[in-house]
């Protein structure tokens, strides 16, 4: 013990005397324009010993003769220089847009030099999302992540995106792995997580990058690292932002207003005019043709121009061996349509701690808080307010209309009910009474916390251990006030929610060199990762008084319990990987990863998964010298496995549950299908990789891959004779095939000008190769999805339309022999052309300049072929079935065939509300402004010398401030195959200020 | 250096972290322990009495009534059941599937409780007293009582009738696939083909013999199963599989027991038909406000306009045919089972029509007053017996069989019909009075396609009500259909000939 404690001891003094030796260096940091270089970091390679550059770019730092220093600044290429006997070393930094330097973490181990990279990974840098005026992180990827499609379905500020990368490998799971820091956490990370924490998020793609991930990485693998200090001098860094939110909306038809619409009412109901039903209808179109009366009921359900407000604040250095990045931030977003709002308060604490020449330690500790309201949005009744959109006559209005002697009018208090004698042929509540009378609100508590240990005994060997917990506790709030509606009897309800996951990971890497030829490095590793959630629920009703909306003054006979769930899962990883490259021109990687789960049985628990990949540096190559345009050129191929186990918790095991009744007794009986035999499904992936750059203007990263799933965990029938009608199981296969291509280019660099654009595009094709037993295809009736051997699992059908016959105005279909017929049968589902609701087209593109202090950025993302079935076109195309001022029509109705002769394409007034055909199916494609930000740096001798601020940044970012579409619907970003009555995408204006001490 | 690596290797040993696997469902029982005691095999014994209600009632009588030719669709049907009526199933029939997978549900669930109950009985340290196992042993014979009932239902609807002469001869037909076992799998492999009707019946038959050891005698009624029942159904069985003596023999059983008489009067016909309270009764499916038997008559009165039975609406009328095999003034069942509404459809002027009010519901199942329920608790009645015994005794073609027929069908009759005189029958009209009454008695009750095929009566659908209300009204002959036609059995639904390649080739013909 007592030698122990001496050597920490002696180990300690080696550390203080290297601290203290060395000679004194200074110099002057400046940019290519020779513009001093504020806050570059100096640091001496191998020691704590760093400090930065001051407002004249000036520096100072003591190290050996022997030593190397570093200099590094964000944006610049990373610089080293031997001190030798030097006492003044300046430096001039060149700015990197590519960033091609920085190490890339590809699962676990102590990361790879880009250049050294085997697998296909994409990053991009957290500038890119810093300072995002939504919540949710994955938004700002979309289009910047070449094959990652990301979807915003909805403008509710708390709504999160859905991702899909390289096309979809199952049915039952797309999303990609998270892993923030080293360590796997619930996907929602992306939504909790402050967007200013972010150093980079890279996504891995291949199986050379991903099989180290095993079972859960088949939808690839999304690696997300937080910021950490590493500057001498501390940087403190506080920002302001503040902005609204409005609705975007690109609905590709105009709807009515007032007057038209009651002149088309008036036209497809004459007996309005006659009927004595129709005198309120009347006397209602007397009002509005006079006043030429009309309501924007889109306007009234999504036009609130929402607050979103932010602050942010980061303290980053390091000193005495220990860096530090600490952070606080707040976000407030409101939502566009009545209680829909965000808060969240962000705190972050990233510690690493040299504690001993041998041991490095560290803290990442995240904690937010969370409160949110979500509006009554989805499904398509007038009671929620998305429906207002198309199921709201614009003649009918939501507020009293006091009529003045002399025929002049205006608004009176907003109805709480919509009534028969207001013109609501669905007499209800106004749905906005009814969310004033629901108050409700989700709070969410989360917490990050990853501990790791590192010890490094001799040079190349690194041990580390990793401890993370990513929990999170929520509580969801409702009332129901005692109103009318409910005659007055109230209810609360409270729901609680309790979620965490423990991982622990240890590793054991070594890297060595032999001949400074063969570099080899060496990693094992052992994982285990425990998740546990739990629900409770529980409400009352019969609150009378609107005071005292407590549970205890409820009816306490009538305590409902609404829920109580329990869930856990656990998994066993052991992984290795060994990785060689001869003299950095050869490179091979191969990983093997061992993975159990508690999804499965005994005795299928465990599934194995490996790849071997390759990559040539050929510019390394002597026979490349004469080439010197070409400033890099790589190539590399990889193949391997990766899995999804994604069946639900406890899919093996059959249960026996709550049977019917009989005589006064509740039965027991069989509930859920034992499922012993499944197993995880396969994704096997071929991977091959050209990147280079030329010119030193030019890069490009070309890859193209096959990806097949097999195993595919699916819900098939079951024959009736094991007495259930489906059940999961491993069937089929299905393959995606693609090529993803980015491309930047640095048009000018000039002195104080530096412009660049980048370019991505992704081809995805999607083919379902197999299915169960000798089925081939299914097709789900109602639906335009179709599930068929030979076509894409996105691909759609449903019954085309033929047209509209010029003598009735009759709908025409094809039948499934090509002939036209007036009967409308859902057995008549076809494919259409390979039109698909999941584009294969993907990609983004932008630019980027800087002009003195003026940069500009700007960043489009596009989707190609994608098509979606707008369901509500079948109201305001459709008038069957609908009632005088029950729809809002659209204007091209004036084109709906009316008499003999009329060649049209919409049918008459009685073609069947049910008869859903391609006649709705509509564009989806899109090109988005996703982000334009414009900042300005203010000159630093604005605050002159040695000023308490020593920077400054103003800027405005806008966010989906353009979109091109032909879509009919609503927002073409909605991911889904059908759309109806959604919460639309929200549109961003911030402004902001950024202040650096 | 070194200590640092033994520090080091050890720490990092310690770490070394692994979590147990076996992660079970919380708040659930696991298969394999789900009757460990008294109170569960009591639990699972609810399982086998639940789908009485559905075999007694609802689709099960009422689709294989529309298509027995006794009742027309009327001209606002909206093809509702269209397919079933005119005989025009395909293999994706909607019911089909969902009698097919309902059944076959219902089956494996009993499977497992006789597992369950038979690894019980066996387990020498289950600690059961004497007393527990006899009873155990008498859920033991129910279940088997309600598989042979689950069968019976899938066979006389997929599958061709019973013949003896053509098994004699070696030529099989197809039965159903048979699963005595709980086994849900998704392998292909483990799925069960067709069996030859010959031991689809013996299954039937065996597990009704294996029900006769329950212990319990029998008494009107019954919400239960006893011996009583499973004479009954074994007569009925046997009828059908033309083994007369038999089916004559459980059918007097069941008559001589005297537990049971026949009605006396209308009160008792009323309390019958409408409370479901009578000592016809050898079983009676329990039923109470919350919850009731199955919902049976809608099809038949559709009262969804108002909602208190004063303005019907329905997709189905009695044929006129039917109405006058009844002695309307003298049968107290015919104000039971018909009353009159004036009906308007399809702007064709309202006329008289008689509607089946048999299945109006019983008071005591409606939740709100005025508004129909159609619910009347499913029955096993012991004119079944009458009729069952009349039958068997006429086809044995013997004098003493003819007159026992002939005094089995009069004291039925006397109990239906006021101020009835015996009436003498010989050996070439028993059988045609015989079918009338089976038809006047269980009109509605889903008796009509097996009583068809037993016959090998073919589909004629007689004349109708009233030409004009009723769908083709005056061109109803073309619905008529030789017994032997493909769509007098069910088709195996296409999902199951999908999933099972056990069953290639083995859908019914016609399909």
């Amino acid at each position: 013990m007592r030698k122990i404690v001496l050597s920490i001891f002696a180990t300690l003094m080696f550390c203080v005397g290297a601290v203290a030796q060395g000679q004194r260096i200074s110099g002057t940091v400046v940019d290519e324009s020779g513009a001093p270089v504020l806050g570059a970091t100096v640091s001496v390679v191998g020691t704590t010993t760093a400090t930065i550059t001051d407002f004249n770019g000036q520096y100072e730092i003591r190290a050996d003769k022997k030593a190397t220093l570093e200099f590094s600044y964000v944006g610049m290429a990373t610089q080293t220089i031997a001190v030798g006997s030097r006492t003044t070393i300046d430096v001039v930094m060149r700015a990197d847009a590519h960033q091609m330097e920085e190490l890339i973490v590809v699962g676990y181990g102590s990361g790879v030099a880009a250049k050294s990279l085997v697998g296909s990974v994409s990053s991009v840098k957290g500038d890119k999302v810093a300072n995002t005026p939504v919540a949710n992180v994955a938004d700002v990827l979309q289009g910047k992540i070449p094959g990652l499609q990301v979807f915003t379905s909805s403008g509710e500020p708390a709504a999160g995106s859905s991702m899909m990368m390289r096309g979809a490998t199952s049915f039952t799971a797309m999303e990609p792995l998270v892993i923030l820091d080293g360590t796997p956490v619930s996907g929602s990370v992306l939504n909790s997580l402050n967007s200013n924490d972010i150093e980079n998020v890279v996504l891995l793609k291949d199986a050379a990058s991903t099989s180290i991930y095993g079972s859960r990485a088949a939808a690839g693998v999304m690696y997300v690292t937080t910021k950490r200090g590493s500057a001498a001098k501390s940087m403190v860094q506080i920002r302001m932002q503040g902005g609204f939110s409005t609705k975007v909306e690109n609905r590709g038809y105009q709807l009515m207003d007032g007057p038209e619409q009651m002149l088309f009412e008036e036209k497809i109901w004459p007996e309005l005019t006659i009927d004595s039903k129709g005198d309120s209808w009347r006397s209602k179109k007397k009002f509005v043709m006079d006043n030429d009366f009309t309501f924007d009921w889109t306007d009234y359900a999504f036009g609130n121009n929402a607050p979103v407000k932010g602050i942010d604040a980061s303290v980053a250095g390091a000193a005495n061996g220990i860096s530090y990045y600490i952070s606080a931030g707040y976000l407030d977003t409101d939502g566009i349509a009545k209680c829909s709002r965000n808060t969240r308060y962000n705190f972050r604490s990233n510690i690493d701690v040299q504690a001993k020449e041998w041991l490095k330690i560290g803290a990442n500790i995240s904690l937010n808080y969370q409160e949110y309201d979500a509006s009554l949005t989805g499904g398509f009744t007038f009671g929620s307010v998305d429906s207002f959109v198309y199921a709201a006559a614009p003649y009918n209005a939501p507020y009293e209309i006091i009529r003045n002697a002399d025929g002049s009018w205006e608004y009176g208090e907003e109805l709480t009910y919509l009534g028969e004698e207001d013109g609501f042929p669905n007499p209800q509540y106004n749905p906005h009474y009814i969310l004033d009378r629901y108050p409700c609100n989700t709070t969410n508590v989360g917490l990050n916390g990853i501990l790791y240990e590192e010890i490094k005994p001799i040079p190349g060997l690194t041990l580390k251990a990793v401890q993370a917990i990513d929990a999170s506790d929520g509580r969801s709030s409702g009332t129901v006030l005692p109103s009318d509606f409910n005659e007055y009897s109230g209810q609360r309800g409270e729901d609680f929610s309790r979620y965490y996951r423990l991982s622990a990971t240890n590793t054991i890497e070594y890297k060595f060199s032999i001949d400074d030829l063969h570099n080899w490095t060496l990693l094992a590793g052992q994982e285990a990762n425990v998740a546990k959630s739990e629900g409770f629920g529980v409400g009352v009703i019969g609150l009378t008084d609107e005071r005292v909306i407590m549970m205890g003054a409820g009816d306490l006979t009538q305590v409902q319990l609404a829920g109580h769930s329990i869930s856990e899962e656990v998994f066993n990883s052991v992984f290795g990987r060994a990785s060689y490259n001869y003299d950095g021109k050869y490179h091979i990687d191969a990983s093997l990863r061992a993975d159990g789960s508690s999804h499965f049985a005994k005795g299928h628990r465990w599934g194995t998964f490996w790849s071997i990949g390759g990559m040539w540096n050929v510019k390394g190559e002597e026979f490349m010298l004469p080439y010197d345009y070409i400033n890099d050129l790589r190539l590399k191929a990889s193949y391997g496995t990766t899995g999804n186990s994604d069946i639900g918790l406890y899919a093996p095991y059959g249960l026996i549950g709550v049977g019917g009744q009989y005589d006064g007794q509740i039965g027991m009986g069989v509930a859920t299908p034992s499922n012993e035999g499944i197993t995880w499904e396969t994704v096997h992936t071929l991977n091959v990789g050209l990147s280079g750059r030329l010119f030193n203007r030019m890069s490009f990263d070309l890859d193209v891959y096959n990806r097949v799933t097999k195993d595919m965990l699916m819900d098939i029938p079951y024959s009736a004779t094991t007495g259930y009608g489906s059940g999961s199981g491993n069937v089929g296969s299905m393959r995606n095939r693609g090529f993803e291509l980015q491309l930047s280019y640095d048009l000018v660099q000039t002195h104080n000008l530096l412009w660049s654009i980048y370019g991505n595009v992704a081809y995805n094709d999607n083919e379902v190769l197999d299915l169960y037993g000798d089925v081939t295809d299914i097709v789900n009736a109602g639906s335009a999805t179709r599930l068929a051997v030979g076509h894409s699992m996105f691909e759609l059908s449903t019954v085309k339309f033929a047209g509209v016959d010029p003598r009735d105005g009759s709908a025409l279909y094809y039948d499934l022999d090509g002939n036209v017929t007036k009967q409308w049968s859902d057995t008549y589902s076809t494919w259409l052309d390979g039109k698909k609701y999941m584009a294969a087209w993907s990609g983004g593109f932008g630019t980027s300049l800087m002009w003195g202090n003026l940069q500009v950025a700007a960043d489009f993302s596009w989707i190609g072929d994608r098509w979606v079935m707008v369901n509500e076109m079948r109201f305001t195309h459709c008038p069957e079935g609908a009632a005088p001022g029950m729809m809002h029509f659209s204007k091209d109705m004036h084109n709906m065939w009316m008499e003999p002769g009329d060649i049209t394409n919409i049918p008459n007034k009685d073609t069947l509300f049910e008869e859903l055909s391609d006649r709705y199916l509509s564009n989806a494609s899109f090109l988005r402004l996703k982000n334009l930000t414009v900042s300005y740096n203010i000159p630093g001798h604005w605050f002159g010398r040695g000023a308490f601020i020593q920077g400054a940044r103003v800027y405005a970012i806008g966010r989906n401030l353009l979109t091109i579409t032909d879509f009919m619907g609503v927002d073409p970003e909605y991911m889904s195959w059908v759309t109806q009555g959604v919460y639309p995408n929200t549109r961003q204006y911030t402004f902001g200020l950024e202040l650096s001490f | 250096m070194k200590k640092i690596i033994i520090i080091a290797v050890s720490a990092l040993t310690a770490l070394l972290a692994s979590c147990n696997m076996d992660k079970f469902p919380h708040g659930a029982i696991l298969e394999e322990e789900g009757v460990k005691t008294m109170q569960d095999a009591a639990g699972f014994r609810v399982g086998l009495y639940t789908p009485m209600k559905s075999l007694l009632g609802g689709a099960r009588y009422t689709m294989e009534e529309i298509r027995g030719g006794m009742f027309h669709a009327m001209v606002d049907y909206g093809n509702v059941n269209g397919s079933l009526y005119r005989w025009e199933m395909t293999s994706t029939e909607p019911t089909a599937e969902s009698l097919w997978y309902g059944d076959y549900a219902a089956i494996v669930s009993v499977n497992y409780t006789i597992d369950a109950y038979k690894k019980l009985l066996d387990d020498e340290k289950s600690g059961l007293s004497e007393e527990d196992k006899a009873t155990l042993q008498d859920y033991y014979a129910e279940a088997h009582l309600t598989r042979a009932m689950l069968y019976w239902d899938l066979v006389t609807k997929f599958c061709v009738a019973y013949d003896p002469l053509v098994h004699e001869e070696g030529n099989d037909k197809l039965g159903l696939p048979l699963q005595t076992a709980y086994n849900p799998s998704s392998d292909v492999t483990t799925y069960p083909g067709r069996s030859s009707l010959l031991d689809t019946y013996k299954l039937i038959e065996d597990d009704l013999l294996t029900a006769l050891d329950m212990s319990a005698e029998g008494q009107a009624n019954n919400n239960y199963y006893s011996k009583d029942l499973v004479k009954a159904l074994l007569a009925r069985l046997y009828l059908n599989m033309q083994d007369y003596p038999k089916a004559a023999s459980y059918a007097e059983e069941v008559i001589l027991s005297n537990r049971y008489t026949l009605a006396k009067d209308d009160a008792e016909l009323e309390s019958l038909f409408i409370s479901d309270i009578s000592k016809e009764l050898i079983f009676v499916v329990y039923g109470e406000l919350n919850d009731p038997p199955t919902s049976t008559g809608s099809l038949f009165i559709n009262d969804n306009k108002k909602g208190t039975g004063e303005d019907p609406d329905p997709f189905y009328i009695p044929s006129k045919t039917l109405l006058n095999l009844y002695d309307k003034a003298n049968d107290m069942r015919y104000p039971l089972f018909f009353q009159t509404h004036e009906i308007e459809a399809a702007g064709q002027d309202p006329e008289d029509l008689e509607l089946l009010w048999k299945f109006v519901g019983n008071p005591i199942y409606q939740k709100t007053t005025g508004v129909l329920n159609y619910v009347n608790a499913g029955k096993i009645r012991i004119s079944e017996m009458y009729l069952t015994l009349a039958e068997a005794a006429a086809m044995l073609k013997t004098d003493v069989g003819l007159q026992k027929a002939s005094n089995r069908l009069n004291e039925l009759r006397a109990s239906r019909i006021k101020n009835y005189v015996d009436e003498e029958y010989d050996s070439s009209n028993i059988m045609t009075h015989i079918k009338a009454e089976w038809s006047r008695e269980f009109v509605g009750e889903g008796f009509r396609m097996i009583n068809l095929k037993r016959w090998k009566d073919d589909l004629t659908h007689g004349e109708p009500q009233s030409v004009s209300l009723v769908y083709n009204g005056s061109e109803l002959s073309q619905y008529d259909k030789s017994i032997t036609h493909s769509r007098a059995i069910w088709p195996i639904p296409k999902r199951e000939m999908d999933v099972n390649p056990q069953m290639k080739g083995q859908q019914n013909l016609g399909y």
